[in-house]
């Protein structure tokens, strides 16, 4: 369908269109039209993604000048290919209305998603090094196998690139094509990045600061950048700029300077000779350096020489490694000590990290991973900003608005979207930045298909609570036993459950296998239990799925900071009712978090109560958020822990779950009164239903 | 009833003309045409209708029937509707009883699923005192175990000793939230599937996406009442003849006894349930004494039948519904013979005059016009 919206004419691939789909463009034209960045909610399930890419192509396609190309970041790999589908759909719409956009998408991925060398790619872990070593620049003189894929790149990129019609090039795509033509995918997929209109990769490749140094040089301006999910971006920040050293690490690190020094005292003339290359060309462009211009390559002395920069090495690992005994040393006094015992200039440090890709060039080591530690080191060394902890050391981000900075500066328009970014205020304090648009839009229904239950006491009436204080008390953990019992018996297909943490779902899990709750349970659902082993969790999964399926039904026990959480989708009868046990708060004994929330007060002015709420209440809402995937879909969302009917938790709710919740009915009830309310739900949703006439539009009505 | 007709086109322009003569009548007529509306709809959702018709209940009894979100309990509720038991809050006549009537060529089987299993407890049968002494004698189990697999498996077993030409269809009365298979549910539902067996659910619990799936692959309903007073509703719905679209019933020529009714002072045994009478009914073919009509006479397997149920049940296909006309002159009622109010309808092919009344009461009791008869 064709419709309007001011003065962009918008292609929808789908014949109707929700009246929260046009509220969700009207904001994005705003956006846009002010070069500014936004904040968009949007319930999960309303086709937020396929609205958001039907306008932004037609604005691509209207307004030229105004922007020019698309970066869409996802989380996962799987995200990735379907925003990549539905940027399929939209542009066979647009063709079918007879426009003729000249639009190239490209998904990018790493060398692990894209290899198709048969050779590197069952390497698994190792294919990046395994990769490099083909393909690095000296192996073209022969001295091991030349990955052919690469050779073929090299010698006709350009042509090969040119002569790709404009289409969407998915991951799969990228790879049939690499098949046909012989040519490296991932490469080729590096390239078409700088010349396509439309991007989608990983968020690691616009925060990481190692991984956007190299891509993002080709960037413009004129860009729209667009983080999905991203209810978690400052996580995903902090992690970015997080080192961590321990013992093994650092002396791991020792043996690896080591290799490279015997390669640098070796006698070979071939070697020699490359040094004394490497270090010319340093000086040179030290000569040509401009005034007043800042040159990335430029190595203070101290490190220059390949010799004297090993020694600059050592010395930093050997602090390193008396630091390891300290408790907590803030980042400041660290530089310094190493200025005045180690004597160790802090230019330098800020350089080591070019200086030894550099020298590892040179001395053609391409086993990159054998060489992690090191590298870590160097890093550790470049971010220093904060560090603390015994035998553990990590150099902790907590500002995540560094890592946003460069990219809110050097794009046009940044939009954050997400289906909870609930209290949307706090997210611009926290990445520092000022948007033009921060809306929270409401999802409209026609029944309510959602149906929030706070639960907060028991039968007998003792209060059901995670909290740290009643952990030992075998009441609480019973209680919530016989509520999940109730609940599997009265949950058709899907019932998902969210717990605060391992430790304690294995805590309770005893108590319940003790009291035979277990047993129970498992008669009405089959049960499966996440676990911290990731293939064993996706298996899990779609036994999962399974037994949804042959009307079995099954129970799945989760954490709520877990995979499952983020990102897996349980739609229609995959997901009938989630059920969070406890309240998912942040450890707040953790001295990482404490000192994280220290830094937000001080910057941000946010409290440390207010953090670790908000945080709590996100990941609730995350967990909640799976149950609902579209308009026919309905599901049961179940808190229960007495903290959620607190005030300042109900604030914190996206209003779209809040304004289901009915106060009197599912507000601050017992677990039997929930369960009333969960049978007369199931029975009222199996009524025939059809989505009400005037809660969307087709091309007549608009 | 009204949800399943929305496709139908030809309901679609009845439920027009009623909704024309609604807007500008009387609070009385419109109740009346209300009225006609329903009894009216079995007639319009068929176009050729299956009147011989034998039908599975099974009764899940398991754990969850106990649960007392119904009053007293979901089971409870559930034989409450079913067996004959007259004078209930809401109907005069249970399901069972309207069942026969409205289908008098028609049976039903009862069965109950328990733990991991299903049980027959009653062979297809017309007679209602039957049916009510074995009912009463269902109660729930203590054990979860609701099997879908092994509910589908006995069904096949039961059907495969009935005629081809009669329908077969089951009705579930469920009360659990899964179905827990030993056996391959998705073999075991394509088998009733090619054996052309309806399957309708009525579930207590909610909806279950396989099993609504299984219904709707073998055109049947998957209905969940909300209250008491819904489930009475909605199991009127598996009163009227169906059609089913994708069976595959064998067209046969059925041999029929008119039976002579004899009411005698001396106790006899009648054939088929071996039980003391004194009024029976004698097969015209072997003269087996038989207790109560229609049924398969069991000496010589002839179908006998009552001469008036079979009329009524021909009436699904002989019957038409009556036109309503609203040009307010005055007409004899050809049922009553008093004049009609305002608003009275026509039967098209005698062209006789009825009102509402009179024609409420052809189309839900009689299934036949005084008029064409």
């Amino acid at each position: 369908m064709k419709f309007i919206i001011d003065d962009i004419e918008v292609i929808f691939p789908y014949k109707f269109l929700y009246k929260e789909q046009l509220e969700y463009m009207q904001a994005l034209k705003q956006t846009l039209d002010e070069k500014g960045h936004g904040i968009l909610e949007m319930p999960t399930g309303t086709g937020k993604t396929v609205s958001l890419l039907a306008f932004i192509l037609a604005y691509l396609a209207q307004r030229p000048n105004t922007i020019k190309k698309l970066i869409y970041c996802t989380r996962t790999v799987v995200e990735m290919e379907k925003t990549l589908e539905e940027v399929r759909l939209v542009m066979k719409a647009r063709k079918a209305e007879g426009l003729n956009d000249n639009f190239t998408a490209v998904g990018l991925s790493s060398r692990r998603n894209l290899c198709i060398n048969p050779d590197v790619v069952n390497q698994k872990d190792r294919v990046d090094s395994e990769c490099r070593k083909r393909t690095a620049e000296w192996v073209k003189r022969g001295q091991s196998e030349i990955c052919i894929f690469y050779d073929n790149f090299e010698k006709s990129a350009k042509d090969f690139i040119a002569n790709l019609p404009n289409d969407v090039y998915s991951l799969s795509d990228l790879r049939k094509n690499g098949g046909f033509s012989m040519q490296c995918p991932y490469y080729t997929a590096r390239e078409m990045v700088k010349k396509a209109n439309i991007v989608v990769y990983n968020y690691l490749y616009l925060i990481d600061p190692g991984i956007s140094s190299l891509l993002s040089k080709d960037y413009i301006k004129e860009s729209v950048v667009v983080f999905d999910e991203a209810h978690n971006i400052d996580d995903v920040c902090i992690e970015a700029y997080t080192v961590r050293l321990n013992k093994p690490i650092l002396a791991e690190a020792i043996n690896n300077l080591k290799v490279v020094e015997t390669q640098i005292q070796s006698e070979t003339n071939e070697i020699q000779n490359r040094l004394n290359e490497e270090y010319k060309k340093l000086i040179k462009n030290l000569e040509k350096k401009p005034e007043g211009e800042l040159n990335q390559l430029v190595i203070p002395g101290q490190i220059r020489k390949a010799r004297n920069f090993i020694d600059f090495m050592k010395r930093i690992i050997q602090k390193h490694q008396k630091h390891l005994m300290l408790f907590y040393i803030i980042p400041k006094a660290l530089l310094k000590r190493y200025k005045r015992k180690g004597n160790l200039d802090i230019d330098s440090l800020k350089q080591c990290g070019e200086r030894l890709n550099l020298l590892l060039n040179t001395l053609q080591i391409a086993e990159t991973d054998k060489f992690r530690p090191l590298s870590t080191v160097a890093q550790f060394v470049i971010r220093i900003q904060r560090t603390l902890n015994e035998k553990l050391m990590t150099l902790a981000c907590f500002d995540s608005s560094l890592a946003m900075k460069n990219i809110f500066a050097s794009f046009q328009s940044v939009i954050l979207t997400s289906g909870t970014m609930s209290p949307i205020d706090i997210y611009p304090k926290i990445l520092d930045f000022k948007p033009v648009v921060a809306k929270s839009i409401d999802i409209e229904l026609t029944r309510n298909s959602i149906q929030p239950i706070i639960v907060t006491m028991s039968e007998d009436g003792t209060e059901l609570t995670s909290e740290f204080t009643f952990r030992n008390n075998e009441d609480v953990s019973r209680n919530y036993g016989n509520f999940l019992l109730e609940l599997s018996e009265n949950v058709p297909d899907g019932l998902i459950v969210f717990m605060p943490s391992y430790s304690r779902m294995e805590e309770w899990a005893r108590q319940w296998q003790k009291d035979k709750y277990l047993e129970q349970i498992s008669k009405n659902k089959v049960l499966l239990i996440e676990s911290k082993d990731v293939n064993e969790t996706s298996q899990k999964l779609q036994q999962y799925r399974k037994c949804c399926d042959v009307g079995r039904g099954a129970a799945l026990f989760s954490i709520a900071r877990g995979k499952i959480a983020e990102g897996i989708d349980f739609e229609g009868h995959y997901g009938r009712c989630v059920a969070v046990i406890g309240f998912p708060a942040l450890n707040s004994k953790d001295t990482l978090i404490l000192e994280r929330c220290k830094f937000l007060e001080e910057k941000f002015k946010i409290t440390k109560n207010d953090f670790i709420e908000f945080d709590a209440m996100r990941q609730t809402c995350q967990c909640l958020g799976r149950v609902l995937r579209g308009k026919q879909d309905y599901g049961i969302m179940i808190m229960a822990d007495k903290r959620f009917a607190q005030k300042s938790k109900l604030s914190k709710m996206p209003r779209w779950i809040y304004k289901q919740l009915d106060q009197s009915r599912c507000l601050n009830i017992t677990s039997e009164t929930a369960i009333t309310v969960v049978r007369d739900f199931f029975r009222q949703m199996a009524q025939p239903f059809k989505i009400a006439d005037n809660s969307y539009f087709t091309q007549d009505t608009l | 009833m009204q949800m399943e007709l929305e496709g139908n086109t030809k309901y679609n322009e009845y439920e027009e003309k009623i909704r024309n003569h609604q807007t500008n009548g009387h609070n009385y007529e419109q109740d009346k045409l209300h009225q006609k509306k329903e009894s009216d709809a079995q007639f319009l959702i068929a176009q050729n209708p299956l009147i011989m018709r034998n039908l599975l209940i099974i009764i899940d009894t398991t754990k969850s029937s106990k649960v007392s979100d119904f009053k007293p309990s979901r089971l409870a509720v559930a034989l409450q509707f079913l067996p004959v038991k007259k004078h209930t809050i809401i109907h005069n006549q249970s399901f069972i009883e309207q069942f026969l009537e409205g289908n008098p060529l028609s049976q039903i089987g009862i069965a109950v699923a328990e733990e991991y299993k299903c049980k027959t407890i009653l062979d297809f049968t017309s007679s209602c005192v039957n049916i009510k002494q074995y009912l009463s004698t269902i109660h729930s189990i203590n054990e979860a175990g609701f099997s879908m697999a092994a509910c589908l498996q006995t069904a096949l077993h039961v059907f495969s000793s009935t005629q081809l030409h009669a329908q077969s269809s089951i009705l579930f009365v469920t009360t659990s939230t899964y179905s827990d298979d030993k056996l391959d549910l998705n073999e075991w539902s394509e088998k009733c599937q090619s054996a052309a067996i309806q399957i309708n659910m009525i579930s207590f619990a909610g909806a279950i996406h396989q099993l609504i799936k299984i219904t709707q692959a073998t055109d049947g309903q998957y209905l969940c009442p909300i209250n008491e007073f819904q489930f009475s509703q909605e199991i009127q719905k598996f009163i009227s003849p169906q059609e089913s679209k994708n069976h595959k019933m064998i067209t046969q020529l059925v041999k029929i006894g008119f039976p002579q009714k004899f009411i005698v002072s001396q106790p006899t045994l009648c054939q088929c349930h071996l039980e003391i009478i004194y009024n029976f009914y004698k097969c015209p073919v072997c003269y087996s004494k038989v207790c109560s009509p229609p049924l398969l006479c069991p000496i010589c397997s002839t179908w006998i039948v009552l001469p008036h149920q079979i009329l009524r049940s021909d009436g699904y296909n002989t019957l038409g519904v009556f036109e309503i006309i609203n040009d307010g002159l005055d007409h004899i009622c050809q049922g009553c013979l008093e004049p009609t109010s305002v608003i009275h309808s026509t039967c098209e092919r005698c062209k006789n005059f009825f009102c509402l009344d009179c024609d409420v009461l052809i189309h839900s009791k009689f299934k036949v016009c005084p008029g064409c008869a």
